[in-house]
């Protein structure tokens, strides 16, 4: 199935060439987040935040057809 | 003229507006050692010169700069400086640490700092070049924006003259004006700008020759320096702070479900895309500013239209507190507008915070029926209504109709209009939230309730910094890689707990915050996500600057002895547990957002606070105990709280 990630902050690096803050692409049904993030390469730890239609989620959940996630990694620290 | 010490000129200026009389005080080296800079040595003479509870926009409130051994040094972070007074806003101390240039070019002048007592009769301002100290006439000044009195006074001097002012709102004493440094730096909480006023003191313009400063082990601090070099080389959370800078956030904070929006009922924005930080630098960003001799360079800088709404660029960016405040909390979903909002405070001199807060505060009124157009003089007040607040803002700053009302903070102009307005003032003592939901972030509720100056989100690293699962004793992910082991904070806590371990780290995380606000550091050279310099190496920074024999521990002692003062200092003000809590608000369920539902739970709270008192050396109702202040050696202090029955 087809979605769209943006990709925040220093994760900015995971973009296709072409489309800076932005990995589209197809994943396997069924897929969950961790399996999202494993597939574009992003080491879990560098991730604070991933949200599937605007709503944030834990790793394990399921990833909809169409869905548009986000993937953040800067975090309101005290600045 | 020789510099005595190293990184210090062991030299203030003490300037009495009242008579016109400037002297030269020489304090103790001992003075320096122990109260070192920054807010604890401005705390010193405060807490000896001001009588307790002066009206603070009387003439006998006290006005005072300070820098630090370390301000100017050539190393990245080092460009701060620190005014304290009683605030007008909450009656506490205010304590505000601001970057850019000006602190720097007081030291190149040859001084330490700047106490300014009384009130002139006339609108004046300060000229220091070097040794030569003036008092000027402000007539021609009085009443025009920062900018243009920016642009008067480079012209009168030289455009190399750094100038630190207030604005109309200060003029004006509106309880939340800001003092702004060359239109882009701030001291923007607690209403100083309004103390400048209340003096009738427009501007301080320094310019100093003495470039050069002397340290003790230059080529000790050029080590520091390759250590921070190879820090923030390629270090990806220091490579996007100076991309996009604090807004870099805004996006998290949203899913996250802290992001205030709408007066802090939600935690969440659906339009945050819209404004994102990445948003502002594609439409309207410019190549980001520094301060002096810093490598991160975040400082935002934005110019551009929407064709509705304009930033001319003469005023720096919002930060992402401004951008959350004039933002989400508004319901604005208008990255030119929010900027253009944030461009009209800068110009007037208004703290962004207060000014989005306080706005927030009469927007929430308005729609529950409690404010009418008969309260705010026929103005229909709606969320995500920008031209209606840029409208507000001016007249809050020249206290015109309702904005005079809204002058005094949310708080007062709640007490003003009644009908149990004050359940929707969102602030600590006075002084409006920063942009950070604490029912997310549970020590962030601590930080505010307890900060001695008001809500203030610069106590403590927050809850974030040390939530992630895992032993972090041993195993750190790069985020989370914060050094923060150095002061035995081994986590982790989870972000909604208030449990002893989140006391005991927001204890830690205080006072080496207090210890850049002592040493007016630039958190953004250390904060823990940067790790830049970690504690180890910023006290290298002081030992190789001022040859001084001092170690983390001592520092941590100046940091805890500054956060003692204050409290000391608010105790003699009349301040008690009662004031040291959130509001209402906090305790009930998030309406909206990822954290719907989500309230800090009242009991823990309650407990906590008194845990916090109790690991700081202060007695059950807050007020630090002899023992603590004798350890501090800071006896002297015990007499004053004695003096007052306190």
């Amino acid at each position: 199935m087809e979605i769209q990630v943006k990709l925040y902050g220093s994760l900015n690096r995971f973009s296709q060439p072409d489309t800076p803050g932005l990995w589209q692409g197809e994943i396997p049904q069924g897929s969950r987040l961790q399996d999202l993030i494993a597939q574009i390469g992003i080491p879990e730890k560098e991730i604070w935040i991933a949200a599937i239609n605007g709503a944030a989620n834990a790793f394990d959940a399921e990833i909809p057809d169409g869905a548009k996630v986000i993937i953040v990694t800067a975090r309101g620290s005290g600045g | 003229m020789e510099q005595e010490y190293c990184g210090f000129w062991g030299r203030i200026l003490r300037v009495d507006l009242t008579t016109g009389a400037t002297s030269v005080e020489k304090p103790d080296s001992k003075i320096y050692r122990q109260y070192m800079g920054g807010s604890s040595l401005a705390s010193y003479f405060l807490l000896h010169e001001l009588p307790p509870k002066t009206d603070p926009l009387s003439p006998e409130n006290i006005l005072i700069f300070t820098t630090s051994p370390v301000t100017g040094s050539p190393i990245s972070g080092q460009a701060r400086h620190t005014a304290v007074s009683r605030s007008p806003l909450s009656g506490t101390i205010a304590d505000s640490q601001c970057g850019g240039w000006w602190g720097v070019e007081l030291k190149f002048a040859g001084w330490d700092g700047i106490i300014i007592k009384g009130a002139s009769s006339q609108p004046v301002y300060l000229y220091i070049e070097d040794d030569q100290v003036q008092i000027l006439s402000a007539d021609t000044l009085w009443g025009k924006t920062t900018g243009e009195v920016q642009d008067l006074l480079h012209e009168a001097h030289s455009d190399k003259a750094r100038i630190l002012q207030c604005g109309p709102a200060g003029e004006n004493l509106v309880r939340f004006a800001m003092i702004t440094s060359d239109l882009r730096d701030f001291h923007g909480r607690g209403g100083l700008g309004a103390v400048m006023g209340s003096k009738k003191l427009r501007a301080v313009v320094v310019k100093g020759s003495h470039r050069k400063l002397k340290l003790a082990d230059p080529d000790g601090l050029k080590v520091v320096r390759d250590w921070f070099n190879r820090g923030v080389k390629d270090h990806p959370a220091i490579s996007l702070h100076h991309k996009l800078g604090t807004p870099k956030i805004m996006i998290s904070q949203s899913l996250a479900g802290v992001l205030p929006t709408y007066n802090f009922q939600d935690g969440s924005f659906a339009q945050i895309e819209e404004i994102s930080g990445e948003v502002m630098n594609d439409k309207i960003g410019e190549k980001p500013e520094t301060c002096y001799a810093c490598a991160v360079a975040c400082k935002r800088n934005v110019k551009g239209t929407d064709g509705k709404f304009e930033v001319s660029g003469k005023y720096g960016g919002p930060e992402y507190e401004t951008l959350g405040l004039l933002g989400p909390n508004l319901g604005v979903d208008n990255i030119v507008a929010i900027a253009q909002c944030n461009e009209a405070c800068n110009a007037l001199g208004l703290d962004t915070i207060s000014s989005g807060m306080t706005l927030s505060w009469a927007v929430e009124c308005f729609e529950r029926g409690l404010l009418t157009e008969e309260d705010t003089g026929g103005i229909k007040l709606e969320w995500n209504d920008p031209m209606t607040y840029l409208d507000l803002l001016n007249k809050i700053a020249r206290r015109e109709g309702f904005g005079d009302i809204l002058a005094e903070g949310s708080l007062r102009a709640a007490k003003h209009f009644g009908k149990g307005m004050e359940k929707y003032s969102i602030q600590v003592k006075g002084q409006e939230f920063p942009a950070h939901e604490p029912r997310g972030k549970w020590g962030v509720a601590l930080g505010y309730a307890a900060s001695p100056i008001g809500a203030d989100h610069i106590q403590a690293a927050h809850d974030p910094c040390f939530d992630t699962p895992g032993d972090h004793s041993t195993e750190y992910n790069w985020v989370d890689e914060t050094d923060l082991r150095q002061l035995g904070v081994l986590g982790p806590v989870p972000s909604e707990d208030i449990s002893p371990a989140k006391v005991r780290n927001f204890v830690y995380l205080q006072q080496i915050w207090a210890v850049h606000h002592v040493l007016d550091w630039c958190i953004f050279t250390a904060v823990p996500e940067f790790r830049a310099l970690s504690p180890n190496q910023l006290t290298e920074i002081v030992r190789t600057v001022t040859g001084w024999d001092t170690s983390l521990f001592d520092l941590m002692k100046a940091g805890e002895r500054a956060i003692t003062m204050s409290r000391a200092f608010n105790c003699l003000q009349g301040f008690t547990p009662d004031d040291d809590i959130v509001p209402d608000r906090f305790f009930e369920p998030m309406r909206g957002g990822t954290l719907k539902g989500h309230a800090i739970d009242r009991e823990q709270f309650l407990e906590a606070r008194q845990l916090y008192y109790g690991m700081m050396g202060w007695d059950e109702y807050g007020v630090p105990t002899r023992a603590k202040l004798e350890e501090l050696n800071i006896g002297w202090i015990w007499d004053l709280l004695q003096k007052k029955n306190v």
